[in-house]
């Protein structure tokens, strides 16, 4: 029986993963995809060249969206190196189907995360001046500033993931390679795939390699959110001014990525077919893991309203009170609502296994995550220490446009991956078989 | 070309007595390098006119030198005497006049505003009939042919209506066509409407100042002269710790006045209350027998009224606003003769109106009725003033204005009149001291000045205003030194003064108050609508609602929930003159049977900006500024004022220290302060550092606006400070401190303190914001990339980001006003005070100057009329800034971010009584 099911498996993997009905879907779905895109292009057409005046950012409220969807951005990615990394150091092969999928998140998350900065800036044309390039007049970035810190990390980050999503496709790569008959492709693929040709010599050094990209991306979960988090408790600004940000923003990262993997794998798994590789175990495993974060994200709220509530500073309790009942009271009771309580139903195996609640659940997590961000950044400019100069943010129609530019962005890039790139790790998923086959027999 | 022949021309000169001599050809590049702008009107001008720059060069001095011209500035009737900075033939930046005691160095925030009205776009270009442009030589011709028709009459049913003006020569030259025209009448619309009495007060002799509804230290034009007086007597009791020397200040009105929030007791009355307590006051001064009815509140005010002035005698004061009418300001002179306070705190001032004139409510009707055929209009804005009036009826309607504004749009000649710094002219100060307007440019556009206009309807010889000015000056106060006059400015003439008040009254005593009375006050930032134009002036936020680019209906809170509005609603305000419609705005601290508001706005002007917007008061009030009013909701989408801010409650007891002369008195001198300066890091010298007093703040704003010109600093308009985008470098905080009471407000002027930790230094990514040597917060503008980081950290919040392309104005003529010396800042770019640090430098090369006084000043603080700011070297111990740091007021704003900020407020001391 089980042999029957991963001979099929094994013949889908080789012949190959989508039907050309589900190609055709996607084609199409890419191309409306595409056009959709306009919006993106123009929010940003429009933000060059007018200025960031054209968001709701004022004074004092002088970081608001570019802000808060960088760090949602960044945090959706974490899920990602976290499966494909951390998973991988402690020999969870059950995600081994899923770990491509979730890189490619990582990176076309990193991607959306990666405009916004630039965007952000009163004059983008500058970013340059960010990195420490030998300049004439001997200028060099500020290195006390945490921003100048995020430059780093967030490259460093992205090149690893890069390189993490390149080097497990390679035996991929290969596969194809033996497949296709032009002989050019087979030239463009073999200085691709730097002359891959399943020695046992190369697996070796394959999988010698991975294991230490895997260790050096463990490290960068925790540190990448960390130093995105310095961006605030470094600052002096009452409710930024914190140090439990770094483990609470690590946290929050990995829950928000694991309430996006479910929104993307469900999806994918109904209308690709793609059950007996994202199997329900899958599913299970990553509310799970959402399950835990979040819980773990109610523990760092009830410690964070604490501090503030026992603060010396006495307008750390004003602060706290705005932010439940002042002008976006509604945001706080929302993010309560979608990150400690709605996921604490995932509790009940009866509500984990309902595949329309968990995408629920996880999208409510998501808005939850974004609003969290809102409030911590939003809320604490807005209520400054002097009352004279405290300032409603209202976040204007480009604040949305640019934003929801990014999610179009996201899954267009998503799906292209998808649509051309091998996005289970066939390889892997075929080593996995076998060792299943040598144990049942 | 030849250089001039004429040796009794006078000429333009500076602070040094230096004059142009040179060649026309050469100046008249100069004038065209000017207006390069107006190129296309200056083809207009026959000749470059007598202005001649200064063209041959001076020893000492090069062509990239600012000179100095002392000139004076008239606004409202009053002339302000100021000292003009000019570089290359363009006026830069206006500077109060030291050597007069109205100014002492100090400005309003009307002259200051003066600088951009110059330069404004929006001035009429030149003379038009019916649309059309027209030359200069045909308008005067218009002229001539007036005066033709007048002749025939001998003015009968023709009418001049006049700007206020404080010239003698004006006067005279009104006279001489009243004598010419009998019958022509001459109406001088004076949109204060409180010229024709004058007490002078000596506020340094005054122990206890009784303000009722006056708002002598802000609302009028010499109010800077008493609030410099009155604070200076009150820092030196705080320093003395002199309960004697120590003056009180005591404040009833409707409204609250900047005055009102410097009172050390402020009582919300409504003027009919306040009209009582005077007749009870002048009963017991024994000056009127019969019983005055009062209630029991009213009653134990007017007693401790009486209590107080009586202990003080003979160094009190009791004033009444300027507002009201004549019988009852002379019925508070009454009372304070017979108190006895005459010679000591005040003195009754001749003044000369102008004699056989009509009163403005008499024209109103008599052009409404049609008795005119002709008017002409020389700056007065009848249309605005005299809301009831109908102008349809005038066959011809010429009209003389900066601006265009209601008149101009019914006339059908216009043009346009000189602006004060293209001027020649002779004015008194409001101390009645002579004053000499020389411009400073040449006139921008074919334009004629006051004086000019006059001379033309006198068929005099010379019409020119620079033959005028010369020879008014040797008429009028045979002074034939022209060029020493116009060196220093000032000219020593003789004080007139009276000793009589010529008093007769009758007086009507009705027990029954109006339930409601509509007041309107002079607008703290576009004073009667001069400065309507002036988005300078329009977005300098209102000392205490803050609000920017509009007035409203402020109301009580009390009388707001009686008719169920909230901020932005619309009423209705119906008085037996007129009505008018416009939002209200909910203020603490107004009285709760009164709806006060400003004039100046709701003009009916075909512009954006300023058109249709705000409430005109003239509509429901006329010439009087107290009527009784009902008011009505009306329903109508609220309007969002632009505030610069919005909450007005301090719980944080580091921002702002308020102490009683008692504390005061009991307070120990505080250890050596903080580490400022002292660490290793500054030990060089010197070290730049200042001191904001808020017990002398006044909240006038003249010091956001001299920054604003200093600083290049744009404007940025309504829907921008809505969305709290304003831009101005220092602001005036206002707060309410509920721990001490709940009535009482605090002016604070926060600007960047330049911490010693700056906590924008340390964030910046690409180090745009550094230290100097000398302690001062730097910006480096061109490396800036505009994450706005700085900002979030600041925890002053004195960072101003340019979202937009703010600058984008200074593209037209404003271009011209810019200071060479500061940067004009881009489109993401972050900006800050820097403590003039342009100044700072120019100090330090020694290139003041000889002629200024050297003595180093940040443009904040040299047009303080209070000298709330001090600025200088903190390495020198013998220095004010230095001396005032270690003063027992001394805090540093949130102390406990441990900034060491190098910028220090002394605590608001008010002299408290239980």
């Amino acid at each position: 029986m089980i042999a029957d099911k991963l001979k099929s498996i094994d013949q889908e993997l080789t012949i190959g993963l989508l039907s050309p009905l589900a190609k055709k879907r996607l084609n199409r779905l890419i191309i409306s995809l595409g056009v959709l895109l306009s919006v993106l292009f123009i929010s940003i057409a429009v933000l060059f060249y007018r200025g960031v005046g054209i968001w709701g950012i004022n004074q004092p409220v002088a970081w608001g969206f570019a802000i808060i969807n960088l760090v949602w951005w960044i945090g959706i990615g974490h899920a990602g190196t976290f499966i494909s990394a951390v998973l991988l150091l402690t020999k969870q092969t059950w995600r081994n189907s899923i770990n491509r999928i979730a890189e490619a998140m990582t990176i076309v998350a990193l991607l959306c995360a990666g405009l916004f900065p630039l965007l952000h800036l009163g004059r983008p044309w500058y970013f340059y001046w960010l990195f420490p390039y030998p300049d004439t007049m001997n200028l060099y970035p500020q290195f006390r500033s945490p921003l100048a810190w995020d430059v780093f990390a967030v490259l460093i980050y992205t090149m690893i993931s890069l390189i993490f999503l390149y080097l497990g496709m390679v035996p991929d790569w290969a596969v194809y390679r033996s497949r296709t008959k032009s002989a050019w492709l087979k030239k463009i693929i073999k200085v691709m795939t730097f002359g891959w040709s399943f020695k046992l010599g190369q697996w070796l050094i394959f999988e010698r390699t991975m294991f230490f990209l895997a260790g050096f991306a463990t490290v960068l979960v925790i540190s990448v959110h960390s130093i995105i988090s310095f961006d605030f408790s470094v600052g002096n600004v009452s409710g930024w001014h914190s140090t439990i940000f770094p483990p609470y923003f690590v946290v929050g990262a990995v829950f928000s990525g694991f309430a996006m993997i479910i929104c993307l794998l469900v999806p994918l798994r109904k209308y690709l077919h793609l059950e007996s590789f994202i199997t329900e175990e899958h599913l299970d495993k990553s509310a799970k893991m959402m399950l835990y974060s979040g819980m773990l994200m109610i523990y760092f709220y009830i410690l964070e309203f604490f501090m503030m509530s026992i603060a010396h500073h006495e307008h750390e309790q004003y602060l706290l009170g705005q932010r439940a009942f002042g002008a976006h009271g509604v945001a706080f009771w929302s993010m309560i609502l979608f990150n400690c309580l709605l996921p604490l139903t995932l509790l009940k195996q009866r509500w984990r296994s309902s595949h329309p609640w968990l995408v629920l659940v996880s999208l409510g997590v998501l808005v939850g995550m974004w609003l969290e961000r809102y409030i911590i950044i939003v809320t604490s400019l807005e209520n400054d220490r002097l009352p004279s100069v405290r300032q409603v943010f209202v976040p204007t129609a480009w604040d949305w446009s640019l934003f929801a530019g990014t999610i179009i962005l996201f899954i267009f890039l998503f799906l292209v991956f998808i649509r051309f790139f091998p996005f289970l790790p066939i390889a892997e998923i075929k080593t996995w078989l076998e060792e299943k086959e040598v144990e049942d027999e | 070309m030849s250089s001039l022949e004429d040796k009794d021309t006078i000429q333009q000169t500076d602070l040094l007595g230096r004059t142009a001599q040179g060649l026309q050809r050469r100046e008249f590049m100069k004038g065209a390098g000017l207006l390069a702008g107006f190129g296309h009107l200056f083809g207009c001008a026959k000749k470059p006119a007598e202005l001649i720059p200064y063209v041959s060069e001076v020893e000492k001095t090069t062509q990239f030198q600012s000179q100095y011209y002392a000139t004076a500035l008239e606004i409202a009737g009053h002339s302000h005497p100021v000292i003009v900075k000019s570089l290359q033939g363009r006026p830069i930046k206006i500077e109060g006049h030291p050597l007069f005691a109205s100014s002492s160095g100090a400005t309003s925030l009307y002259a200051q505003a003066e600088l951009y009205n110059l330069y404004n776009p929006k001035r009429i270009q030149s003379p038009r009939k019916k649309g059309k442009k027209i030359e200069m030589a045909k308008l005067q011709e218009e002229l001539l042919l007036q005066v033709k028709k007048w002749k025939k009459t001998q003015g009968e049913g023709y009418a001049l209506t006049l700007a206020p003006s404080s010239s003698d020569g004006t006067r005279k030259r009104v006279e001489k066509l009243k004598q010419a025209y009998p019958k022509l009448d001459i109406v001088t619309l004076d949109p204060s409407a409180s010229g024709d009495f004058h007490v002078r007060y000596d506020l340094k002799k005054t122990k206890l100042l009784i303000a009722l509804d006056d708002n002598l230290l802000s609302g009028r034009a010499d109010a800077h002269y008493y609030a410099r007086q009155f604070m200076q007597r009150r820092k030196k009791a705080l320093k003395k710790h002199d309960s004697l020397e120590m003056n009180r200040l005591l404040c009833f009105e409707p409204q609250l006045s900047q005055t009102g929030v410097k009172a050390d007791e402020r009582v919300a009355l409504c003027p009919f209350e306040i009209k009582q307590i005077i007749l009870k006051l002048g009963e017991w001064a024994g000056l009127n027998n019969n019983k005055t009815t009062i209630n029991k509140k009213n009653l134990k005010h007017a007693q401790k009224i009486f209590k107080e002035l009586s202990q003080s005698r003979p160094n009190a004061l009791l004033t009444l606003g300027q507002h009201y009418p004549l019988e009852w300001k002379k019925r508070v002179w009454e009372i304070n003769q017979k108190l006895g306070f005459k010679g000591h705190t005040f003195w009754p001032e001749k003044t000369q109106a102008y004699q056989g004139q009509l009163a403005p409510e008499d024209f109103s009707e008599a052009l409404s009725s049609g008795k005119y055929k002709g008017l002409i209009d020389l700056g007065a804005n009848p249309a605005y003033l005299l809301p009831n009036a109908q102008l349809k009826n005038l066959d011809e309607l010429l009209c003389f204005s900066i601006f265009p504004q209601e008149t101009t749009k019914a006339s059908h000649v216009t043009c346009p009149l000189k602006h004060d710094l293209e001027t020649w002219k002779l004015g008194k100060d409001s101390l009645n001291q002579l004053t000499c307007t020389q411009p400073l440019t040449q006139p921008f556009f074919p334009s004629l000045s006051h004086d000019e206009v006059l001379a033309i309807l006198l068929f005099e010889k010379k019409t020119s205003d620079r033959k005028i000015f010369q020879e008014d000056l040797s008429s009028l106060y045979k002074i034939n030194d022209v060029k020493k006059a116009l060196q220093s400015g000032k000219i020593n003439t003789k004080e007139t003064k009276t000793s009589s008040f010529p008093i007769k009254a009758s007086w009507e005593n009705s027990a029954a108050g109006p339930a409601l009375e509509l007041i309107s006050y002079p607008d703290p930032s576009i004073l009667y609508g001069e400065y309507s134009h002036n988005p300078w002036a329009q977005e300098i936020p209102k000392p205490v609602s803050k609000i920017t680019w509009m007035n409203a209906f402020y109301l009580s809170p009390k009388l707001a929930e009686k008719y169920e509005l909230k901020t932005g609603d619309y009423i209705k305000a119906q008085t037996s003159y007129g009505e008018s419609e416009g939002p209200v705005s909910i203020l603490k601290g107004v009285a709760d049977k009164t709806v006060i508001t400003t004039w100046g706005y709701g003009r009916d002007i075909e512009d954006s900006e300023i058109g249709g917007k705000g409430v005109n008061a003239k509509k429901a009030l006329g010439s009087s500024s107290i009527r009784e009013v009902e008011i009505t909701p009306l329903k109508k989408a609220p309007y969002q004022f632009a505030t610069t801010q919005k909450e007005f409650n301090l719980e944080n007891e580091t921002v702002l220290e308020r102490l009683s002369f008692k504390e005061l008195k009991k307070r120990e001198p505080l250890p050596k302060k903080s580490a400022a300066y002292s660490s290793e890091e500054f030990k060089s010298s010197p070290q730049w550092g200042m001191t904001i007093d808020l017990t002398t703040c006044i909240g006038c704003n003249a010091c956001t606006l001299s920054c604003q010109q200093e600083n290049n600093i744009p404007f940025v308009g309504e829907d921008e400070v809505s969305k709290g985008r304003e831009m101005h470098w220092i602001r005036l905080d206002t707060y309410r401190v509920p721990k001490f009471d709940d009535e009482t407000l605090h002016f604070q002027p926060v600007t960047c303190v330049h911490c010693e930790e700056a906590p924008c230094e340390t964030v910046c990514p690409v180090n745009a914001t550094t230290h100097s040597e000398e302690g001062t917060n730097q910006m480096v503008y061109n490396r800036c990339i505009g994450t706005r980081y700085c900002s979030n950290n600041c925890p002053y919040k004195v960072r101003s980001f340019n979202f937009y392309n703010y600058t984008k104005h200074f593209n037209k003529n404003l271009k011209f006003a810019l200071n060479p010396d500061v940067t004009v800042r881009p489109k993401g770019v972050m900006e800050k005070c820097t403590y003039c640090v342009q100044r700072i430098n120019a100090h330090q090369r020694n290139e003041a100057d000889a002629s200024r006084d050297s003595q180093l000043q940040t443009a904040c603080q040299s047009v303080c009329p209070t000298q709330a700011i001090q600025f200088g070297d903190l390495t020198d111990s013998t220095h004010p800034v230095q001396v005032e740091r270690q003063s027992e007021r001394y805090f540093d704003l949130l102390a406990e971010l441990g900034t060491k900020p190098r910028t220090g407020y002394l605590a608001d001391v008010k002299e408290e009584r239980e």
